[in-house]
């Protein structure tokens, strides 16, 4: 063993590696470390520290040799561990983590360290067996509480995980049980946390008697952290016993507490009907006044939700919503029963609701609270009811009896209530154009004489009177539906600005106006909308369909390459960022939280956002970054597709969006509902099948034309799998049978036409799947990769015996040169036309964009052909020259591909003055020419909200026309 | 009409409504997850009848027994629009400062932006005062001042914990 004064020795040369390290000079790391090694041969640590250097100067494949070797000496002391583990957790390959540490406990059986950094090691990996076994050997080295209970959990975690439900129920969890069981029996059990995994494992198994007596025990006196757990607990484990009286009695006693948690009077009514169903009657003690009264029959709980809200009156502080609340769901509930006698008790509907519209008509959310308890109305008198309402806020003027502007912002909350309500119970659908348009007008006028009660707020408050304006918008959207009349974009464009302009923290609005721009098919204005209201980390999830998809779609490709990687990040740095957090659950005792942030993390993981991005992302890094078939390799071995293997997991796909995001008036007909989701979802699925089919195809034409492997810096797992004997994947067949699954899918698509999205203000953007359809994206492109396998298949076929494969390439470039003719034609239509508002057509926008990325694949795989067709040409060059024998004819194909490619590139030029044209015709549409009063010209109208869209216009056209030049550059070079 | 219940991961797939809010800042994951793994009873979340978020409380018990500093923390306490001035704010802050009673701590603490009267206003309301004021502890352009406000427990018997300091101090200096 060394002695002391070594391992100072080291440390001190050592240092100038770390500080190298810690700097970020890793050239420097690595100079400093082959001096350290040049002095001490043996001083491994520094090999590690190099390793680490290495890797991070783009170096993968001479750190991972080093760190092997270094690792092959199982090394045991602490700076060499660490920086080993530090290195292969860099590399993303926790795996030789946990060899290491594997290692070294073989070499220091007894080391609690290392047992424990093997421990985390696997809960990193997930490895649940060996957690519980390294849990076990930690307790004996040491026997500490968390360390027997770390085990524990891993049992229970491989409970959870294995897909043998009997495997879990007869095994593991009484397995965790029995362990858990015997620190009880020699109360053992220190930990709230220990007590609360004893009860996970109780649960999971149904046995809540178990878990009952556990929390009523000695034991259940931990459950300290949360307030009341203790009795929530025992609550919430009398309803899974269905104990209905100890749940009724138990619910009732923490109402007592707390009158206004919502979730208590739920289970307290639902406990109540079911008493009431299987005939419940009082016995003497549930007369008395004691703690555990049941109260289970329909007079009771009445009389006991009565007494809240006398308590809750007599109490002089502010009003609590929650008595009141629970006394309109116990009458809806009773009414829903069909027991009107005891509902007349409680009271009438329309009284009970505007006793509570008197109470909390001044608070925003009264809207939201009393929406569901109108339903108890007769429909034959909403009008009257709302109009009822309506005497409790307006003061009609003395003088005039015409209806006066709120005096007072509760005045003006109320009035809002009741549009609100209106607008719900369907009560603006009768109008007239004309009373909806004056509608429209009144909302407007409040909303601008609203704002004086808000100038005090700051900048980053919210304005009271918004609520106004963003009715007046749903009801203007509402038309638009009906008419699509592109003209109501720009109105609503210009109300939400101006909204915008008063309100500037309004992130509704913000988030409308992005919805209504893209519908314009304007992008560019949406980038600072998105940006400003700061939307990041897991809200690009949830909020990023609002836009991100159309920096695509509408031809802003340079933002969207920022934008789409920015997303990606998020998603790739999830699981790294979520699985320490998994650790610090098991280091602080969190049990309970350990399913739930592993089942998040697999969430993110599986958002279908996640996919969605990435192949669009990897389509879109096709179409901009390569300009020669070398480049593409490159990019797809970075990329690491596999064309033969869909790396999606369908049936998992996970549906992250926050589709209650903005606020709604809707009546139930216009009202988002789970089935639009679930159809907008589907829709969404079926987009990215087709994308990811294209993205794999081709790939699998680029695999084809270049088979031989790249030098290995990217994927070495990926070479190390081919070796290991599996065999070499024939792309041509992988290519045909992709192209069979677009055929198909496209097929079942089409066979689903008429569930069009409804496109509701507050709904799901729809996919840009009919567009594609519409344009034969599917055909020109499932045809040109035909061609790639067929001229694939040329390489290995005699070119002399090939006449039918040839004609069958010939066929392919036909009907290609002819659907794109087609489709060019069928969009020549204007992009705009002069109006007030102007108008503009989007689809064709969208359709031309489509067509720029169509024509930039089909340039891709047709210069991966002629990469195929090259040696073709020059062997058959070679044989006429040796042979000097003139009768080798010159296959039709050659020539075929030259006229293709030739017609290629006029159909690519004739787009390209097409995108030119549309610049030229969107900048000749002026508003300026319109006849605007120049006294009535304000900062925010129509003529500006023209000025960004045109502008936006002209980025989409000037991006693309850039895209397309770029590859109609790399068509010209290709010659035979 | 709230249910308080434990703040889980999948509420941060839904607290868009409150995060929209300028001031509300929207975390990278492993700060969220910080919390959920090592405070859990700390992260309350304010639900509305509907299911809807209306507000959230973050916070965390940290510092030493023996100085007397063992302290509730709220590090973030926001509540959408729609559900202000119903008094959420101060039952979120009831029950921090219960479960905070309840590991023993001495008192409880907030940062406060200077400017934010109306926070400042109803913090002092529900008993909190001004212990000292951090300079530039907010960046942004230009920084802002924070205030330091605390509320003694009643592990902390002669409220020695809330003696205002009389200068203030910087970022770097606090604990």
């Amino acid at each position: 063993m060394a002695g002391r004064g070594h391992v100072d020795v080291s440390e001190r040369r050592l240092r100038p590696i770390y500080d190298a390290l810690d700097a970020s000079n890793n050239k420097k790391a690595i100079q400093e470390a082959d001096k350290v090694l040049r002095k001490q041969k043996d001083l491994i640590c520094a090999k590690a520290l190099k390793a680490i250097a290495l890797l991070r100067s783009s170096r993968r494949q001479e750190a991972l040799l080093l760190a092997a070797e270094v690792a092959a000496q199982e090394p045991i002391e602490e700076a060499t561990l660490q920086a080993l583990t530090i290195c292969y957790r860099e590399m993303e390959r926790g795996d030789l983590v946990a060899r290491i540490y594997e290692n070294a406990v073989k070499k220091v059986p007894q080391s609690e360290e290392f047992l424990s950094h093997l421990f985390m090691a696997y809960v990193r990996l997930g490895e649940y067996k060996k957690q519980q076994q390294t849990g076990m050997a930690l307790y004996k080295v040491a026997p500490k509480n968390p360390y027997y209970f770390w085990s524990v959990m891993s049992i229970v975690m491989q409970a959870l995980t294995t897909e043998d439900e009997k495997l879990s129920q007869k095994m593991f969890l009484p397995l965790a049980e029995r362990m858990v069981e015997k620190m009880a029996k020699d109360t053992k059990i220190e930990a709230e946390a220990e007590v609360r995994l004893y009860l996970m494992i109780l649960e999971k198994q149904k046995k809540y008697q178990d878990a009952l007596e556990v929390v009523v025990g000695p034991l259940g006196n931990k459950l300290i952290s949360e307030i009341e757990l203790q009795s929530l607990k025992q609550a919430e484990l009398y309803v899974q016993l269905e104990d209905w009286p100890k749940a009724n009695a138990k619910y009732r006693k923490l109402l007592l507490t707390n009158p206004d948690n919502w979730l208590w009077y739920i289970h307290y009514f639902n406990s109540l009907f079911h008493l009431v169903d299987s005939g419940w009657t009082p016995s003497e003690a549930d007369e008395g006044s004691s703690d555990d009264v049941v109260t289970g029959t329909v007079d009771m709980a009445i009389a006991f939700v009565e007494e809240r809200v006398e308590e809750e009156l007599k109490n002089g502080k502010r009003l609590q919503r929650g008595p009141f609340l629970a006394r309109m769901e116990l009458l809806k509930r009773l009414t829903e029963r069909g027991n009107q006698e005891a509902a007349d008790k409680i009271g009438l509907p329309a009284d009970l609701l505007k006793d509570y519209f008197i109470k909390f008509g001044d608070k925003p959310c009264c809207f939201m609270d009393m929406r569901p308890y109108v339903s108890m109305l007769n429909p034959d008198n909403h009008a009257q009811f709302v109009e009822e309402l309506q005497t409790y806020t307006e003061i009609p003027d003395e003088k005039t009896g015409d209806v006066s502007l709120p005096a007072d912002v509760q005045a003006m909350q109320r009035h809002i209530c009741c549009v609100g309500l209106a607008r719900s119970l369907g009560l603006q659908e009768q109008l007239t154009e004309g009373d909806r348009e004056e509608l429209v007008q009144d909302l407007t006028r409040r909303h601008q004489h609203g704002l004086q009660f808000g100038k005090d707020l700051l900048p980053t408050d919210v304005q009271p009177s918004d609520s106004y304006l963003l009715m007046a918008v749903h009801i203007k959207y509402a038309v638009y539906m009906k008419t699509k009349k592109l003209g109501l974009l720009f109105e609503l464009i210009v109300m939400l600005e101006k909204g915008v302009a008063s309100s500037p923290s309004n992130a509704q609005y913000k988030l409308i106006l992005i919805k209504l721009y893209i519908l314009l098919g304007a992008f560019h204005p949406c980038k600072k909308l998105y940006d400003n209201m700061e939307i990041k980390h897991i809200q690009q999830d949830t909020l990023g369909y609002f836009y991100a998809c159309y920096a695509v779609a509408l031809g802003h490709l340079t933002p969207a390459c920022s934008i789409l990687s920015a997303m990606l990040k998020f998603f790739s740095a999830n699981h790294k960022d979520t699985t320490e957090y998994i650790i610090a659950a098991y280091k602080y005792g969190s049990f309970h939280k350990i399913p739930e942030i592993i089942s998040f993390r697999e969430r993110l993981n599986l958002s279908h956002n996640y996919s969605a991005l990435a192949v669009e992302r990897m389509i879109l890094d096709f179409i901009m970054e390569t300009t020669n078939p070398e480049q593409m390799r490159e990019l797809l071995d970075y990329m690491e597709i596999s064309p033969e293997k869909d790396e999606i997991k369908w049936d998992l796909l996970k549906d992250n969006r926050d589709l209650t995001v903005l606020s709604s008036w809707e009546p139930k007909e216009r009202e988002l509902t789970d089935q639009h989701i679930e159809l907008s979802f589907c829709q969404d699925r079926q987009w990215l099948r087709l994308r990811s089919l294209i993205l794999r195809s081709l790939a699998a034409v680029i695999l084809m034309s270049q088979p031989a492997p790249l030098d290995g810096e990217h994927s070495p797992q990926k070479q190390d799998a081919s070796r290991n004997g599996e065999a070499p994947v024939e792309h041509g067949n992988t290519l045909t049978s992709l192209i069979l699954d677009i055929n198909t899918h496209v097929q079942e698509v089409e066979g689903q036409a008429g569930s069009e999205n409804m496109s509701l203000l507050c709904g799901p953007p729809p996919t840009r799947m009919k567009v594609y359809l519409d344009g034969q994206h599917h055909v020109l492109l499932t045809s040109i990769f035909q061609v790639a396998v067929d001229v694939h298949s040329l390489e290995t076929t005699d070119l002399n015996q090939s006449q039918e494969l040839q004609e069958k390439i010939a066929k392919n470039f036909d009907c290609i040169l002819k659907t794109f003719e087609y489709v060019l034609d069928s969009m020549d239509t204007s992009i705009a036309s002069p109006g007030c508002p102007p108008q503009v057509y989007p689809h064709v926008l969208e359709g031309l964009v489509l067509l720029v990325e169509t024509l930039c694949l089909m340039t891709l795989v047709t210069s991966q052909c002629h990469v195929m067709l090259k040696p073709m040409k020059a062997t058959l060059t070679k044989k006429k020259r040796k042979k000097k024998n003139p009768t080798v004819v010159v296959p039709q194909v050659f020539d075929n591909f030259k006229t293709f490619v030739d017609s290629l590139v006029q159909f690519g030029e004739k787009l390209h003055t097409r995108l030119t044209e549309v610049n030229t015709v969107i900048t000749a549409v002026d508003v300026s020419g319109l006849e605007i009063d120049p006294a009535e010209k304000e900062a925010i109208s129509v003529e500006t909200v023209w000025n960004k869209v045109k502008e936006s216009y002209q980025i989409s056209a000037g991006e693309t026309s850039e895209v397309l030049k770029q590859k109609l550059q790399l068509l010209r070079t290709i010659r035979l | 009409m709230t249910t308080l219940r434990p703040f889980t991961c999948d509420d941060l797939f839904r607290f868009n409504r409150v995060n929209l809010d300028p001031l509300t800042e929207t975390y990278g994951l492993p700060f969220y997850m910080q919390y959920l793994a090592r405070w859990p009873e700390y992260f309350q979340v304010a639900e509305s009848p509907t299911g809807d978020i209306m507000g959230y409380i973050m916070g965390k018990a940290e510092g030493r027994v023996a100085q007397e500093e063992w302290h509730g923390h709220v590090t973030a306490l926001t509540v959408a629009p729609e559900f202000r001035r119903l008094g959420l704010a101060a039952k979120m802050m009831a029950s921090l400062e219960q479960i905070s009673e309840n590991k023993n701590c001495y008192f409880v603490d907030l940062f406060v932006r200077v400017s934010n009267k109306v926070a400042v206003d109803m913090y002092k309301k529900l008993g909190y005062s001004i212990y000292r004021t951090v300079l530039e502890y907010y960046s942004g352009d230009p920084d802002e001042d924070a205030y330091d406000m605390r509320k003694a427990l009643s592990a902390d018997v002669k409220k020695k914990s809330i003696i205002p300091l009389p200068h203030p101090v910087r970022p770097e200096d606090i604990e």
